[in-house]
């Protein structure tokens, strides 16, 4: 009995989990069909999953249609870390976006990739290059950078066993250089970011530390690779990630 | 006294408690509403399950990032966080709405928050503090549809009413005929009071957020002081608000 039960849960998650990753990175609404194409499982498995979820009001439907529903966006705006993080960061990164005039990106480390907790954008037509709750590879961003050059080394160890996608000509892919540019990045408390994630667009980040920890996120300017210096906007990204850090440890809640 | 078949009929029934999905989603649920951290020993006090079982689900459930073990206990996970903020419903209200949201905290000083339907309540989707500083101003916190002024402007124009038969089940008689005027009174001002009804000393005004074909999707809202704020004053405020956001979805 226990065996079955377990198996059971864990295939339901599993699903559950697959329908849910298949709406991607712009949930712009599904049918059944493309859903089950994406997650890989059979139209008729993904219809009744998608009823029981939508009874949970888990994804929502509108005629034929499916999106990502209420319910996830309120458990996720119930998620801790990333709250105490908002609250404590927006005025720090407000205050670096004015004095910058650039958009300002908190981010916090999760496996190989960085995952976006809070954006405050430069100019009111700044073109967005990254969305809150989005994800981008931790190697080919300065907040990578600056997460993994302060993290255990076998963070980095790990992350650089696996693949180094090459996102623009620019990125970082062969393990050795990545890990020689963590040690400067260690010594210098600022990562930068050359056209290495998108073409055309630079940035420096710092790692937000508390009490000689692993850094618990990391706070980055962005901009235009033409207007942005990334070395000549490190020092106030440095004291903003110190000034963050600060007030986090004075919350000692952390 | 129940029948053996009506019994069965009861236990084959698809939407019953015990199913995986609906354990998984009361775990969630526990977490969530620990606000912060819980144990597993809570949580199956709180859910009714077999400690072996919560146990069980919540390894699963932390593996996938659902939920995350911390030094205190067990917390909701980074997985949550970014499902909720890809949700379509909420991201594209608030795209629409963010400028109308700061215009109308600016021209006020009054609390505004933005809301959808759920269930029986309102959920929170963005909050802006103003004056009174003691009012739960997070998203994703809930309030009830029945009493609210968010949400009488929701099920004044809820074509579903189903939904409308729901929130205002628990009135009777009087108070049932009561509320359909008011519902039928906001149709036609396109506003919403609730005049202390929810908060003691809060007055609240909200007006509906459209679809591009006619279908409510939300309410947009300000909160202040019942004694300092004049609801004759905001009311064409609030209703201008969320008549700019309605355009500015149809636009999008």
């Amino acid at each position: 009995m226990r065996t079955a039960n377990w198996t059971d849960s864990v295939s339901v998650l599993d699903r559950v989990t697959a329908v849910f990753d298949a709406f991607g990175e712009q949930d712009e609404g599904l049918g059944v069909s493309e859903l089950a194409r994406r997650a890989n499982l059979p139209k008729s498995t993904v219809s009744r999953i998608a009823a029981d979820l939508v009874a949970q009001r888990f994804l929502d439907r509108d005629g034929d249609r499916l999106y990502l529903g209420v319910r996830l966006f309120e458990l996720g705006q119930t998620v801790q870390q990333p709250r105490r993080l908002r609250r404590f960061a927006l005025p720090v990164m407000t205050e670096l976006r004015d004095v910058i005039g650039h958009t300002v990106h908190l981010a916090v480390l999760d496996g190989s990739d960085v995952v976006f907790i809070a954006i405050v954008r430069g100019a009111a037509t700044a073109r967005p290059l990254a969305r809150i709750g989005g994800r981008l590879p931790a190697h080919a961003t300065a907040l990578g950078k600056a997460l993994l050059a302060f993290s255990p080394p076998t963070v980095a160890a790990e992350v650089t066993a696996g693949r180094l996608e090459r996102r623009t000509p620019h990125t970082v892919t062969e393990p050795a250089t990545l890990l020689r540019e963590l040690v400067d990045i260690r010594r210098l408390g600022v990562a930068t970011e050359h056209q290495e994630c998108v073409v055309d667009r630079a940035c420096a980040a710092s790692p937000i530390l508390v009490a000689g920890g692993a850094p618990i996120a990391a706070i980055s300017v962005a901009g235009p690779a033409d207007s942005l210096m990334p070395d000549r906007v490190a020092p106030a990204v440095r004291a903003a990630a110190m000034t963050l850090g600060r007030r986090l440890a004075a919350d000692h809640a952390v | 006294m129940m029948s053996l078949a009506e019994w069965n009929t009861t236990a084959a029934a698809r939407s019953s408690p015990l199913s995986v999905l609906d354990r998984i989603v009361a775990v969630l649920d526990a977490v969530k509403e620990s606000d912060g951290t819980t144990t597993i020993t809570e949580i199956a006090a709180q859910t009714g399950l077999p400690k072996s079982t919560v146990s069980r689900l919540v390894a699963e459930l932390t593996q996938q990032r659902y939920l995350e073990r911390t030094e205190e206990g067990v917390t909701l996970g980074l997985r949550l966080f970014e499902l909720g903020a890809r949700a379509s419903l909420p991201r594209r209200l608030l795209a629409a709405a963010g400028p109308v949201i700061r215009n109308l905290r600016e021209a006020t000083g009054e609390r505004v928050g933005l809301w959808v339907q759920q269930g029986t309540d309102m959920v929170s989707i963005a909050a802006v503090a103003g004056r009174l500083p003691m009012l739960p101003t997070r998203a994703g916190m809930r309030s009830p549809a029945l009493t609210t002024a968010s949400g009488k402007a929701y099920l004044a124009f809820c074509a579903d009413q189903a939904v409308v038969n729901r929130v205002s089940a628990p009135l009777i008689d009087d108070a049932a005929e009561h509320f359909r005027d008011e519902l039928a009174h906001v149709r036609a001002s396109v506003v919403a009071l609730d005049i202390e009804e929810s908060y003691p000393g809060i007055l609240a005004v909200a007006s509906p957020v459209l679809s591009v074909d006619r279908v409510v999707l939300g309410a947009i809202s300000i909160a202040g002081p019942s004694g300092a704020m004049d609801p004759e004053r905001v009311a064409p405020l609030v209703r201008a608000a969320g008549t700019t956001v309605t355009r500015r979805l149809a636009a999008a």
